[in-house]
């Protein structure tokens, strides 16, 4: 059983079968479409109507009262297809212009989807609409996407709009409102593209439903699932959530760029950095994880959300999917809290509180006197790690020194390889000695300058120069003497090793 | 429609009679009045096959250069139609070309009897 329709051509009425009258339509489409550009195209399409009209009578009027669509092929075989006619007529005609009429194919037209405006659900101009058909997603982030786009661009993107306006034609005819929607004409689309237009025609718009499910649209789609409140909190997690994300995406960015350096520095013996002490090092490294977190704690909720919002009827994720997804948010929020708070501290060591506000709300306070045993503590710690890194520097010259006589008494492979080996590790071990040196020397220098500042002339313990004397944590501890300065008391952290320093607090005249 | 000659249709057949279906066209409508439908079966006669789609714009041009025109005629089984009819500036075309047409076929005739 099929459906027909009740048309008329040259005013003369016939009932056609649905299929034969989609391929009418479109052959008067074509054929509209390939006159255009002559003159009297008016006129042409007429006879060409009328001719039409006179051949299918002879059909109906000799026993067929429905109009097939064998006989409306037979009707364009004889009459021609477009680009058939034009053809011929291009010989004697001087032509102005090459516009030969894309070749009419039933098939063509109706599997491929092409991007028109919409002008029965345009806002502005129906370039969104259109866009929205073309890549089968709802107008509403596309609208959206154009105007914060505009204004990112510093309306470059609204440029791009006009240009679109201009150069994309409107779907008028229900042909190409079903070209541009995607759509082989159906029972219900004909039927209802003819009244929409017979509708427009007579003055009443009648704003064409967008097929698939009435759930297309995004404040549909959301009521569906969550209720009033959840919806409104979405949409100020999304209006939230975006820019944070970004920012987010570009902080790790930094963070990594940042290890890059660092790394490469460290390799190649040459500091980008001066000396970057560990625990920025550590900064920058749980910067990263903490990054790397957040966007996934944020970032899959969002991407879901915007997921469901353009796509409403793509079908749902996978549960496997589903399930990694989730895991991986929750693993990325734990991640988050856990890096965040090891910034924090690598940061405020020694600090027991800091200061958030900028305000003696909360009283901080080191004091100098323990800012100073800090950078003392910690000259010495650099002192030691400098005395360590000498020690495998001799070590390595040493080796050198004994392959090298080696391979100049006796230049066999194997001592020549050694030779080679030994020259590497010694070169790394005293660029390693050197830059431990430097930064004791770094770290010696901030202890006397905070010692300077906080009033405390340091006394170091009794021992030769460095280079010649074995420094151990023994001999180190066993002269120091404990002197607590008389403000609040340090907080001991976890891994200061148990070097006290020697303090002798001396009040000058103030 | 004769199938035999439209296999065959080469490019060259197929310039050839672009350039004179509007000699054939005039031709027939010098001899009596005509639908358009009536002139596709005397081109089709003479083997010169076109669409009738081709034909319908070739008169069109044709009147809006003057060498034809139409009247409109009643029928009693469907629309109205045109009903041709070759003009006073369309004969004197029509002269013209034959003379060309005369010219040519002498020109060919004379290679062609060469041996």
């Amino acid at each position: 059983m099929k459906k027909t329709f009740n048309i008329n051509i040259a005013g003369f009425p016939f009932t056609i079968d649905d299929d034969a009258y989609s391929l009418l339509s479109e052959y008067l489409d074509a054929i509209k479409h390939a006159f255009s550009n002559l003159d009297e195209s008016k006129e042409l399409t007429d006879d060409i109507e009328r001719r039409i009209a006179e051949l299918l009578l002879e059909y109906t009027s000799s026993g067929s009262p429905i109009v097939t669509s064998a006989q409306v092929e037979d009707v364009i075989r004889r009459i021609g297809k477009p680009e058939e006619m034009l053809e011929e007529e291009t010989v004697s005609l001087e032509s102005e212009s090459n516009d030969t009429p894309p070749p009419f194919s039933q098939k063509d037209s109706k599997t491929r989807k092409r991007l028109y405006r919409d002008p029965q659900n345009a806002m502005l101009g129906g370039v969104c609409s259109g866009l929205g058909w073309y890549l089968n997603c709802d107008p509403t982030w596309i609208r959206l996407a154009t105007v914060l786009l505009t204004f990112a661009s510093v309306s470059t993107c609204g440029l791009v709009y006009i240009v679109l306006w201009i150069v994309l034609p409107e779907a008028k005819t229900p042909i190409e409102r079903m070209q541009m929607m995607g759509e082989s004409p159906t029972i219900e689309n004909i039927g209802k593209t003819v009244t929409d237009s017979f509708k427009e025609d007579n003055g009443t718009k009648t704003p064409q439903p967008r097929p698939s499910d009435s759930s297309s649209s995004f404040a549909n789609g959301l009521s569906n699932t969550f209720g009033l409140m959840a919806r409104l909190l979405i949409i100020i997690g999304l209006i939230i959530g975006l820019p944070i994300l970004i920012g987010l995406a570009l902080a790790l960015i930094g963070c990594v760029f940042t290890l890059i350096m660092f790394g490469t520095s460290t390799l190649s013996g040459f500091s980008y950095f001066g000396t970057l002490s560990d625990s920025d090092a550590k900064t920058v490294i749980y910067g990263i994880v903490t990054g790397i977190g957040f966007i996934l704690f944020l970032g899959i909720p969002l991407f879901m959300l915007i997921r469901k919002g353009i796509w409403p009827n793509a079908k749902p994720l996978p549960k496997a999917s589903r399930w990694l997804l989730s895991i991986l948010c929750t693993l990325g929020f734990l991640t988050a809290a856990f890096s965040t708070g090891k910034i924090i501290d690598e940061n405020t060591r020694g600090n027991r509180y800091f200061n958030f506000y900028g305000n003696d709300i909360i009283k901080i306070e080191t004091s100098p006197e323990q800012k100073a045993e800090k950078a003392r503590e910690k000259a010495l710690r650099e002192e030691m790690k400098a005395e360590n890194a000498r020690v495998v520097a001799d070590k390595a010259r040493e080796r050198l020194e004994r392959a090298k006589e080696l391979a100049a008494q006796n230049p066999d492979k194997q001592n020549l390889k050694e030779l080679k080996r030994a020259e590497k590790a010694a070169r790394k071990a005293i660029a390693k000695a050197e830059k431990a040196l430097h930064k004791a020397d770094m770290a010696r220098m901030k202890a006397e300058l905070a010692e300077k500042a906080a009033g405390i002339t340091y006394v170091e313990p009794r021992h030769d120069t460095l280079s010649e004397s074995t420094l151990t944590v023994d001999s180190i501890a066993s002269a120091s003497e404990n002197v607590t300065p008389d403000s609040t008391a340090t907080a001991e952290t976890d891994d200061t090793p148990n070097i006290r320093s020697i303090a002798i607090p001396e009040f000058e005249n103030k | 429609m004769n199938e035999k000659n439209t296999k065959a249709d080469s490019n060259i057949r197929s310039q050839m009679r672009k350039g004179i279906l509007e000699y054939c066209v005039l031709l027939l409508l010098s001899r009596k009045r005509a639908y358009p439908s009536d002139i596709i079966n005397g081109l089709s006669e003479a083997s010169l096959i076109v669409v009738e789609g081709t034909l319908y714009t070739l008169l069109n041009r044709l009147r809006k250069e003057g060498k034809l025109n139409y009247e409109w005629e009643e029928s009693p089984k469907g629309p109205p139609r045109k009903y041709y009819f070759i003009t006073p500036s369309g004969l004197e075309t029509l002269s013209e070309m034959s003379d060309a047409w005369d010219e040519i076929v002498n020109n060919v005739n004379h290679f062609r009897n060469l041996q």
